[in-house]
């Protein structure tokens, strides 16, 4: 894909807040303040993100953050190093199943946690080899990758993800 | 059980989280009246905490934990506040508190998907304090409950019955078999005595042998006395063999006719209790899973009764009893033969719990596979439209060889195991044999010695042991099952409708149509808005056309006004009584709704018309027909009204089903009556024909009408233009027009230029 630069310009301001400004047809080179949101939130971290005002509505859709120049990329990506957090799974201790639920224990980047999914709602497993849990509430855990799990616990998951 | 402490036991057991705000923190705020409180369970960086969130009258406090004890972080005053910013990532959310869009934020707070539901609240509560709204708690708001319930929602909506253990569900289950005392009993009886008397045959046999055979072939008795003898022993076995049938006949037929009613119980109590569940429970749970509780669960249940139980009984019974003959006739040949019996039976269970892994593994293939087949039957058109038969073909295999790989290592596993598992029987059959031998080849009087029948009844009884042993090795996955399925059948019983019957009863002419909304806030998920504070009143006999952008919340509020679900906060008032206060039965009586997709039922077309009515005259049944404009297309079949319409009327077009329902709806002759796009699935002159019989519909009715045709809506009172669940503008059309800037005035605007351009 050619990446050609964007006109615009990007900069986090000292209340930890993005602007977006250069978009001269619509906003006549104003600063907007922006939040982002991602098209694909698993699978293309780094394309496709919708720039979204304060009534969330999008104002630009970016296909690809490589075109950006330098110094706005570098703000973007502190400002989505803040509000882009995933939980990444790096032990499993247990994983029971009951009615209706199944239940994980697990140790994260953030410590120790209990997880509930469904009991339909198996792990994902995407391309990059990642392993996606996400739980009864909306919370997406992340396995980046099972080889690197201590094998007691690569055992536990095996049976989800082979 | 008491249900706040049922709530706080789920909280710390699947959450490990404080179940309620920390005393300490209580009594920091004793003067104050705590609204409302939130865990915060994630810090600056990202780990695990607990800090409180707690938001009285008009502060806000965050109480961070210092060792053991919790301290005040931050107080803020929410008049400080201009605006709650909310970010959400894939683990987590924050709320930022600002004061002004330029300055760095207040207070900003980390926190997992698992608290956003009270948090939200708390949000939504500090923003109705902003905008100084009055906003009226329910009397019996209690910041505990709201915040149980809040953290519990998503997990009480995947299961209900969260606290039950199996045992009691066990002992639930057995109170099916009340009702059938007798049957029970007679059951066992009948199981008991054809186990016992299974055990005679082979006692009778070497009874034979030692009495009979050997005292007449050493010369000890005579021929025609031995004769018969043996004819009696060979009678009584006979005799016994037809009361053993008699007994298990009798077991089978008492138990498996229970096991039938005790299903049926359970069917017709679900069937009654899921008609009155609200939409809510449907719209999270997948039909499939709703029917297979009602099929296939109670189906388990009855083999479970019939079957399950009584072989297991029939089992333990004859091991242990096989055991106590084995050592009364021999204790040493006895105690060899029903010591290692334990052992097999760890061993089947071990194994058992291994297959489980293989059996997730091979489950998980499958509900592949099915979810391959629930896609594209259903969406078969879609599928040959687009010309993927051949990749839906690969698909299916793809599925279809893993799963196919999946069972054979299931199977795999079992055909190690069986042969192994049996060859364990063989060895200690053949250390029976080893221990008897030199016993039988020495003298008679011996204190050795092994007479020939007590050795013949030995091997007789041997090859019985090899069954219950496999059926109590099973025992273990068979009770899981049937569990299993007793829980999802009590899981749907245990679900209590969300809607409260009220208790004023409306009788039929009752409801003047008057309808008020006041302050109405509405979320399907708890968490996002999707109907935000809208406020009016509507009188009786008015018509109000809904029109806005799709997605904004105008089918929503036809459904709060039908009580499909309850409002989050607000109140609905009908003819000046709280909607709740209302029987909802003879409420939705006078509630008329035409879908934009009718449901039509499999049955005849005049069964459709007069759904909820079957009393009404045939007569009426055309007229509303001919009133809806249905009785032509009707009529152009066959076999008129009684021309059958197949599943959910899909021999039907889209217009025909509308009008359809239309009928429906004016036999019912509603006070209140709701369009939701009634007219959109036809083509124009359809549209008019239904638009006139509409227009004769709606005299002397409230008629709420949803509709993206604004044509259709000209002989509407007001208009409400909806967005984004507010309402943003309301009045006559004329009045809308002239709003030049307005919403109205531009969804005007483009279509007549739609219309204009077509010319
Ligand atoms: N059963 C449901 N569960 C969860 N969310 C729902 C449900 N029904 C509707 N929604 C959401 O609520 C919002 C409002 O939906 P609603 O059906 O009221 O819109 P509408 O104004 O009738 O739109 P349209 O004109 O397209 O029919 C939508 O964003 C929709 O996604
Ligand atoms: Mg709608």
């Amino acid at each position: 894909m050619t990446t050609e630069l964007l006109d615009i310009r990007l900069f986090l301001k000292e209340n930890n807040q993005l602007y977006l400004s250069g978009l001269k047809d619509i906003f006549e080179n104003k600063e907007i303040e922006v939040n982002i949101k991602k098209c694909f939130p698993w699978s293309h971290q780094d394309k496709f993100l919708s720039f979204r005002n304060k009534d969330d509505e999008e104002v630009l859709l970016l296909p690809d953050i490589n075109q950006l120049d330098d110094r706005s990329r570098e703000d973007l990506l502190q400002f989505l190093s803040q509000s882009d957090f995933m939980m990444k799974i790096t032990d499993i201790i247990s994983i029971e199943e009951e009615v209706e639920l199944r239940n994980f224990k697990v140790i994260t980047s953030s410590g120790i946690r209990n997880i509930q999914t469904k009991l339909d709602d198996w792990p994902k497993i995407l391309k990059n080899g990642s392993v996606m849990i996400q739980d009864l509430c909306g919370d997406t855990f992340v396995i980046l990758s099972i080889e690197h799990l201590e094998s007691a616990a690569r055992k536990l998951i095996g049976t989800y993800v082979s | 059980m008491n249900l706040e402490l049922e709530r706080k036991n789920t909280i710390s057991k699947y959450y490990e989280q404080e179940s309620s705000l920390p005393k300490k923190i209580k009594e920091n705020l004793l003067n104050i009246e705590i609204e409302l409180y939130g865990l915060i369970d994630l810090n600056e960086s990202m780990e695990f905490q607990s800090s409180w969130l707690v938001l009285g009258e008009n502060t806000l406090y965050l109480f961070k934990k210092n060792g053991e004890e919790h301290v005040l972080d931050t107080k803020l005053l929410i008049t400080s506040i201009s605006r709650i910013k909310e970010h959400q990532s894939l683990s987590s959310s924050k709320y930022e508190f600002l004061t002004a869009d330029d300055m760095p934020p207040l207070l900003s707070v980390h926190f997992t998907g698992r608290q956003k539901i009270v948090l939200g609240h708390i949000k939504y509560l500090i923003e109705t304090k902003m905008k100084s709204v009055k906003y009226n708690k329910p009397k019996d708001w209690n910041p505990d409950v709201e915040y149980q319930k809040a953290v519990l929602k998503h997990l009480n909506e995947a299961q209900s019955t969260l606290s039950d253990k199996q045992g009691k569900t066990f002992l639930r289950l057995v109170g099916y078999l009340k009702p059938y005392k007798k049957d029970v009993f007679w059951g066992t009886v009948g199981a008991i005595c054809s186990t016992l008397s299974a055990l005679l045959p082979a006692y009778l046999t070497g009874r034979l042998l030692d009495t009979v055979i050997k005292p007449f072939q050493e010369g000890g008795l005579q021929k025609t006395l031995a004769m018969n003898a043996a004819w009696r022993i060979l009678a009584a076995i006979f005799l016994v063999f037809i009361l053993k049938e008699v007994f298990s006949y009798m077991r089978l037929s008492k138990m498996s006719l229970m096991g039938e009613d005790v299903a049926m119980d359970l069917r017709t109590e679900l069937f009654s209790h899921l008609q009155k569940l609200g939409l809510d429970f449907f719209g999270r749970k997948q039909t499939g899973s709703i029917i297979s509780r009602v099929s296939s669960d109670t189906d388990r249940i009855w083999d479970f009764v019939a079957f399950g139980i009584v072989e297991v009984g029939i089992a333990l019974v004859t091991l242990i009893s096989l055991s106590a003959v084995l050592i009364t006739l021999d204790w040493k040949l006895g105690l060899a033969m029903s010591l290692p019996v334990p052992i097999l039976l760890l061993s089947i269970y071990y194994h058992g719990e291994r297959m489980q892994k293989l059996f997730i593994r091979a489950w998980r293939k499958w509900s592949d596979l099915t979810n391959v087949l629930s896609d594209t039957i259903p969406g078969i058109q879609v599928v040959k439209a687009f010309n993927q038969e051949e990749k839906e073909i690969d698909r299916f295999n793809q599925s279809n060889d893993d799963v196919t790989g999946e069972f054979k290592s299931v199977h795999y596993a079992w055909t190690k195991f069986w042969p192994l598992l049996m060859m364990g029987i063989q060895v200690i059959v053949m250390t029976v044999w080893i221990l008897a031998i030199p016993r039988l080849i020495s003298e008679e009087g011996t204190t050795d010695y092994l007479s020939l029948g007590t050795f013949v009844s030995f091997l007789l009884y041997v090859t019985m042991f090899s069954q219950p042993i496999e059926v109590i090795g099973q025992m273990a996955r068979m009770l899981n099952r049937a569990l299993s399925s007793a829980y999802r059948i009590f899981e749907i019983l245990d679900t209590s409708p969300s809607l409260k019957n009220g208790r004023t009863i409306l009788k039929k002419g009752e409801l003047k149509g008057d309808i008020e909304f006041k302050n109405v806030s509405f979320s399907y998920d708890g968490v996002r808005k999707v109907v935000c504070g809208i406020n009016f009143r509507v009188l009786p006999g008015e018509m109000i056309g809904l029109v806005g952008s799709s997605g904004g919340g105008k089918s929503t509020i036809t459904k709060l006004i039908a009580r499909f679900f309850d409002v989050s906060t607000g109140e609905i008032i009908i003819d000046g009584k709280n909607l709740r206060e209302l029987e909802v039965g003879s409420f939705r009586k006078q509630v008329g709704m035409v879908l934009q997709d009718p449901y039509l039922f499999h049955g005849t077309l005049v069964d459709n018309i007069r759904y909820g009515l079957p009393d009404v005259s045939l007569k009426k049944v055309i007229e509303a027909a001919k009133i809806a404009n249905a009785h032509e297309f009707i009529m152009s079949f066959e076999l008129g009204y009684e021309t059958i319409v197949g599943e959910r009327g899909h021999t039907l077009s889209g217009g025909e089903r509308q009008r359809i329902s239309i009928a429906r709806a004016i036999l019912h002759d509603p006070k209140i009556l709701i369009l939701d796009e009634a007219t959109s699935a036809v083509d124009t002159e359809t549209e008019r024909k239904i638009q006139d019989a509409l227009d004769k519909l709606i005299e002397g009715r409230t008629v709420f009408a949803v509709a993206h045709r604004l044509s259709t809506l000209r002989k509407a009172n007001r208009i409400f233009v909806v967005d984004k669940g507010e309402i943003k503008e309301t009045g006559t059309h004329n009045d809308l027009l002239k709003k030049k800037d307005g919403l109205y005035n531009k969804l005007h605007r483009m279509q007549q230029e739609m219309s204009e351009n077509f010319v």
